[in-house]
């Protein structure tokens, strides 16, 4: 049982993290990772394997969906509710406010800098948090052939994603992960 | 699987930037102190964004 202010403690995290998302929400999923899994206990490694693999085969916003999952766990729809809105709710509100600065000053040589410094950054948490899951899903050294695999097959071909998560999850309802 | 997916859009997004090794080193860094050190997000990026910053101005003052 989840104590009272755990679903305080998940949202007002969840603010913290959605307003620092440079590169969108999956570049801050290994300190989510942290705080739910490692720190609190909440969820286990292999529920938010699970939640980030069902979020990214739905479409639509998925990482919304994931951390609706994660509120789900702590503190029911409620909580559903309240996580799903601190993870699309500060981002908006502060892109709304800072895109006619960030619009007034797009040819300023300043802006590129700012952009070419942002992007290496960025694309690391994103790797990193792919890594993060793939540890976290921690089935073994098959999925872990299967990960490098998919890796593989995305670089070098341009097959369509959802045929690959449709055979991970054929492969997983088999029983072969 | 979707995880895979994951790391491949990053690797894909910085293949551009590979002629750059200032980006290079600073994805590594960031990917390194994020997947392994698990620092938390706030440090990784208070410390690594304004130094790449700063590394994009050199290069682009260089480059003039």
């Amino acid at each position: 049982m989840n104590s009272p202010s755990a679903p305080i403690a998940l949202t007002a995290h969840l603010v913290a993290l959605s307003s620092i998302s440079c590169g969108g929400f999956p570049t801050v999923l290994p300190d989510v990772r942290n705080f739910v899994v490692a720190t609190h206990g909440w969820v286990t490694d292999q529920e938010f394997a699970n939640f980030f693999a069902i979020a990214q085969s739905i479409p639509g916003p998925n990482m919304i969906l994931m951390m609706s999952f994660v509120g789900w766990k702590v503190w029911g729809f409620p909580g559903a509710v309240a996580s799903a809105f601190a993870t699309f709710g500060p981002p908006c509100a502060m892109y709304f406010a800072a895109y006619r600065v960030w619009d007034r000053f797009r040819d300023a040589p300043w802006q590129r800098i700012v952009r070419l410094g942002l992007v290496p950054v960025t694309i690391g948490l994103v790797i990193a948090s792919g890594t993060v899951m793939a540890r976290a899903a921690d089935a073994g050294w098959r999925a872990a052939v299967l990960t490098i695999a998919a890796i593989a097959i995305t670089l070098a071909t341009r097959l369509n994603p959802l045929w690959l998560l449709l055979g991970g999850g054929a492969l997983g309802g088999l029983g072969l992960l | 699987m979707a995880a895979g997916l994951l790391i491949a859009t990053g690797i894909r997004i910085l293949l551009p930037h590979r002629g750059r090794p200032a980006a290079l080193l600073f994805a590594a860094l960031a990917f390194g102190l994020m997947g392994f050190g698990s620092l938390p997000l706030l440090v990784v990026l208070v410390v690594l964004v304004p130094l790449s910053i700063a590394a994009a101005g050199i290069q682009n003052a260089r480059a003039r």
